[in-house]
């Protein structure tokens, strides 16, 4: 999407919604499943990570963001010794998910902010444009 | 009809569609498989601009959204709309400025003081 003419910042700040909304509900996925264990050997939980994707790089103004790839955390997964539970392999260990809540929290709060932020380029934009709306009215 | 006047109705009554449509897009925002709608009245009446008429004969095209669908299949974009439907307000008010300020010309001209 190229984006020009009076609405730009609108039309980007749109672009910048949408992504830290994606990656807010990726961040919800991976932290719901904070506790999720799986049997040695199953894959186990990985935290999905969002990759940004700047857009019209090309042009003086730019276009916003968008998505350009989903992937997952690819750290080895804690095993824990505990032989009662029913996921557990014969030597008693359970595989726990690829998952860093102090990480997670820490990007909730920087995809909400950054959203708030987006969320006031986009009411300031609005805003002057309705002020030149106002243009030669007497 | 004046030109200028029957440009900005072809554009008021296309706004008005694209406000239309950005409100039934929001009703169905969770309805399973539905495909986000959109308005493009520019390229009618960019067309008939360009070859001297003041609107063209055709209405505002409807066409379904190419944004990516969820898992359901819906292509409704909350952010999308509501872009929309801040874009379509401002541009409506313009048109209306438009409008008036025609107005205004044609009834100085008609001797007639508002």
């Amino acid at each position: 999407m190229t984006v020009h003419g009076p609405f730009s910042s609108i039309d980007i700040s749109n672009t910048g919604l949408g992504y830290n909304k994606y990656w807010l509900d990726t961040i919800a996925h991976n932290i719901a499943n904070v506790n999720t264990q799986t049997t040695p050997g199953q894959a186990p939980f990985r935290a999905r990570i969002v990759e940004a994707m700047p857009l019209d790089t090309n042009t003086s103004l730019g276009g916003g963001i968008a998505v350009s790839d989903v992937v997952d955390q690819a750290d080895d997964p804690a095993m824990m010794f505990d032989p009662g539970n029913p996921l557990a392999d014969g030597t008693g260990y359970v595989q726990g998910p690829v998952v860093d809540l102090a990480e997670q929290m820490g990007n909730l709060i920087l995809a909400s902010r950054s959203y708030q932020a987006n969320m006031t380029v986009f009411k300031e934009a609005r805003d002057a444009l309705q002020v030149t709306t106002t243009l030669g009215r007497g | 009809m004046d030109p200028l006047l029957s440009t900005v109705e072809y554009a008021m009554g296309g706004l008005q569609l694209r406000l239309d449509t950005v409100a039934n897009n929001l009703a169905n925002l969770n309805t399973p498989g539905f495909v986000a709608q959109k308005v493009d009245f520019e390229t009618s009446l960019g067309i008939a601009l360009a070859s001297g008429r003041g609107a063209p004969g055709v209405g505002p095209a409807i066409v379904n959204s190419e944004d990516v669908p969820d898992d359901t299949g819906n292509t409704v974009n909350i952010e999308n709309e509501i872009t929309e439907m801040t874009k379509s307000s401002l541009e409506r008010q313009v048109m209306v400025s438009a409008f008036n300020y025609k107005t205004d010309l044609l009834k100085a001209a008609a001797g007639v003081s508002r």
